[in-house]
């Protein structure tokens, strides 16, 4: 099936718009800065080009509007050149993005255009983020690596429980910090409430600042109003 | 056009205060021109506050042609070109390119003083010819030439002929054509075209979020893998001889982790090219608790609290963050990458290919082991045929003293030995004790033993279909690594669908089988005879019908054929004993298992040595093969 639109001067094609990732060749495995890994929010292994593919992905991770994504998810052809975007994001705040991660966002503006274009007839929106700014977020980012890690990990474990009873404590505490729910001494004993701590925040029911400093025993976590 | 030291103060007013000439502190000026410096110094000063040069040359005792001299070197000169100013006042300091005014001909007798410097700018397309054979090479063209002084001597002479450059002209008057001339510009020139290069590269706009990093342990670790240039040996009994073997050289396979510095495992694999197996070993080694070897080469000890990660007491469960690999096809096998995030969660890094710096600190634990390990001995190739660190002709035709297991322990020694030392950049402490006290008190994400557990990197799984043909009256089998494998409890499946094994990867010679809804249908195990009486893992497979395909091996008994095959040349090719060494560390499992071997001679080609041999290695560097 080949789906067409006219742009200014440039026709966009693409097989489908379903978004399944596109595994990476292996020549182009090896050439490029290329990072593996399981998220939460996206359906299978996910594989990155680039250290600011991984860093947005993690992002994602953490932007409770986000919903899923996938990663190398079309085949789009611009004219006569093959166009692959990096990232389909569908979000609840507004409509699905298709993101390309650009050095400096620079990407040309014919392309672009035509892309937009094309892309808007399907309520789709096609941004151009540049690296920059994502490694500006880099401790952010880091922090939500590991925080994914440490979920997928636990992927199999429920916590319900002990998430309605930490939440609780919280809200009546107004505020606590890592180290009130996690034992430095005896990790293994307090690692559901860990568990259960983390999952809040991942769902957005507590809020702790991730943005300046790594995660650590002192790092605040309050409810969100 | 030509500016005086007047003019220049004229157009430039600023200049008449002498605090806004450069300042040069008189300490950097070397002690013998100092006075001199400061002398000229009181001149100028003299000078920009206005006082007559008469009057200055009298109070300083010289000439007032001197005085105008000197304010003519600081400030005199081209109007487009900064005057040296400061600079000019150091005593015999060249402020300005000297420029030949003389013509180059022979019949002026002016010397050959700036002579080459004159010729670039009169010669057409000399210049151009001399900076096309720099870039050439710069730019790895096949035309390029060798930038050798010759060479480059010899596209100078052939642009001066294209050029017709008289011949009673400079550079024929000389006796070498200017060829010391032409071989400083040329290394001169060079340095100039990579600098200016250099400083227009596009560099990488990344800014980083300039941030103190705490340390944190298993943040993110580093695996590597390198040849270790040591020869060793290991020795078997044939007939009550003690047969000494050359081995050929080993691979180490090396973790680390980056912020703490601190060596997590290592793996001497006895083979020139390691696989997943390999690599995944090295994992379950890090993963494992450790226990010291128990050392029997004589002067090699540990020392006090001399450990791994792994081993620490209170057990802190290893798990990996970020792990940086290079893109070797080991570390892209599917199995590695099941494991590595599949199961452990952790994010794969192949790094840029041919850039081995993002990896450094296991780089630099390879030049560690190097130093204090295995370049203590003589080198088995040297980097040249002249090499002195080469092993010398009379010792390569003999075997070395050091053997497989010295090595293998030395290892050991010297790794936990780097995690006790202390290292200034890590504050003076040891990379062991920054490991135990950020596991301590940084929050490192923690895996409890119910997950742990289950991460076993030599635990493999696969899924293969039930095969029932009952009219053959043959029992139900599952197809696995090109073998039929067979069990009771296989008759439970469902035909033509899919089961899920698990297996050892060190130990393919039977499976756990489970249906899909997870029900136990029991062991299976592979069906050919001779595949059961050795442990074998799927490399070991895949080298022996390799092998057989060369060599027609005995395949009623694969593995004792293989081995054999490589005994019997052992002797002459060291890369036959390293390979014979692999194949029993993995029948052996790793020299912890006894293993017996009996010889089958029939319907082989191979010569025997003796129609049955019982073989029974008791360690892993004497093999005892006794003929009947």
């Amino acid at each position: 099936m080949v789906i067409q639109a006219i742009g200014r001067q440039l026709t966009v094609k693409t097989d489908s718009l379903e978004p399944v990732q596109h595994p990476t060749a292996i020549n182009f495995k090896t050439a490029t800065n290329f990072y593996q890994q399981f998220f939460l929010k996206a359906p299978e292994l996910c594989e990155f080009h680039s250290l600011a593919e991984l860093y947005y992905a993690a992002l994602n991770e953490g932007d409770p509007h986000v919903i899923s994504y996938v990663v190398q998810p079309y085949r789009f052809w611009i004219g006569k050149t093959r166009y692959p975007p990096d990232v389909h994001v569908v979000r609840d705040d507004r409509r699905r993005q298709v993101v390309e991660i650009r050095k400096d966002a620079k990407f040309d503006e014919a392309r672009k255009e035509a892309l937009t274009q094309y892309l808007d007839q399907y309520n789709m929106d096609f941004v151009v983020i540049d690296n920059q700014a994502i490694y500006d977020r880099e401790v952010e980012a880091e922090n939500w690596l590991g925080i994914v890690r440490t979920l997928y990990r636990a992927r199999d474990y429920t916590t319900d429980q002990q998430e309605t009873d930490l939440l609780d404590r919280i809200t009546v505490a107004g505020q606590c910090l890592l180290g009130d729910i996690v034992d430095p001494g005896d990790r293994e004993a307090t690692w559901t409430q860990e568990l259960a701590l983390l999952r809040l925040l991942y769902r957005g029911n507590v809020t702790a600042d991730l943005t300046h400093h790594d995660l650590n025993y002192n790092t605040v976590f309050s409810p969100c109003t | 056009m030509h500016l005086t030291w007047r003019q220049r103060l004229e157009a430039n007013p600023q200049w008449y205060q002498f605090k806004h000439w450069p300042r040069i502190p008189q300490e950097t000026v070397a002690k013998t021109k100092r006075k001199g410096f400061l002398r000229n110094k009181a001149i100028v000063m003299a000078v920009l506050e206005g006082k007559a040069l008469s009057e200055v040359a009298h109070e300083f005792q010289l000439h007032p042609s001197r005085i105008s001299q000197l304010m003519a070197h600081c400030l005199a000169g081209d109007k487009d070109d900064d005057p040296p100013l400061t600079q000019a006042l150091i005593p015999h300091k060249v402020v300005q390119h000297k420029q030949r005014k003389a013509s180059l001909s022979s019949k002026h007798k002016k010397g050959p003083s700036c002579a080459f410097r004159a010729l670039l700018y009169d010669v057409p397309g000399l210049r151009m010819a001399l900076d096309t054979f720099i870039t050439d090479k710069l730019d790895d063209k096949p035309t390029a030439q060798a930038q050798t002084p010759a060479n480059f001597h010899g596209v100078f002479k052939n642009a001066l002929a294209e050029a017709h450059w008289p011949q009673d002209h400079y550079p024929y008057t000389t006796a070498s054509c200017a060829y010391e001339s032409v071989r400083r510009y040329l290394y001169q020139r060079t340095a100039e075209i990579q600098q200016q290069r250099e400083a227009n590269r596009k560099r990488d706009s990344r800014q980083l979020v300039n941030r103190r990093k705490i340390l944190r342990a298993l943040r993110v670790v580093q695996f590597d893998e390198q040849i270790i240039d040591v020869g060793s040996k290991v020795s078997y009994l044939l007939n009550d001889d003690l047969i000494p073997l050359r081995l050929g050289r080993m691979n180490v396979l090396l973790c680390v982790d980056v912020d703490t510095e601190c060596v997590l495992g290592y793996y001497l694999a006895p083979c020139r090219a390691p696989n997943q197996e390999h690599f995944l070993a090295l994992i379950d080694i890090c993963l494992s608790h450790w226990q010291p070897l128990v050392l029997t080469t004589l002067g090699l000890s540990y020392l006090p609290d001399a450990n791994f990660p792994g081993g620490l007491p209170g057990h802190f469960p290893i798990s990996f963050g970020l792990v940086q690999m290079d893109n070797a096809m080991m570390h892209r096998a599917r199995s590695v990458t099941h494991v590595l995030c599949e199961r452990m969660g952790a994010t794969m890094g192949l790094g840029i290919p041919g850039i081995p710096e993002v990896r450094h600190l296991v780089e630099t634990l390879f030049n560690y082991i190097n130093t204090h390990c295995t370049h203590r001995f003589a080198s088995t190739t040297g980097s040249y045929p002249t090499d002195p660190n080469k092993e010398s002709r009379k010792n390569s035709k003999s075997v070395p003293w050091v053997t497989f297991q010295t090595v293998n322990e030395a290892l050991s020694v010297v790794l936990t030995e780097y995690n006790l030392t202390p290292k200034k950049h890590l504050g003076h402490a040891a990379p062991l004790e920054l490991f135990e006290y950020s596991v301590r008190n940084r929050y490192v994400p923690f895996v409890p033993k119910m997950i742990h557990q289950e991460w076993q990197p030599l635990l493999g799984t696969q899924f293969p279909k039930v095969h029932w043909y009952r009219n053959e009256s043959r029992a139900p089998f599952v197809n696995f690594e090109s073998q039929r494998y067979v069990g009771e409890g296989l008759v439970r499946a469902a035909n033509h669908k899919e089961i899920r094994v698990e297996y050892q990867r060190k130990d393919l010679r039977q499976l756990q089988a489970f249906t899909m809804a997870g029900e136990s249908l029991g062991e299976v195990h592979v069906e050919s005879t001779g595949w059961q009486r050795y442990a074998f893992s799927a490399g070991l497979k895949k080298y022996i019908e390799q092998v057989n395909k060369s060599h027609r091996l005995n395949m009623r008994d694969p593995i004792g054929s293989a081995f054999r095959y490589e005994m019997q040349q052992a002797a002459d090719s060291p890369k036959h004993a390293l390979q014979m060494l692999n194949i029993y560390s993995q029948i052996s499992q790793d020299f912890t298992q006894p293993v017996w071997m009996d010889f089958d001679d029939t319907n082989t080609h191979v010569p025997a040595m003796a129609t049955s041999q019982a073989w029974h290695p008791t360690t892993p560097e004497t093999f005892h093969h006794r003929g009947r």
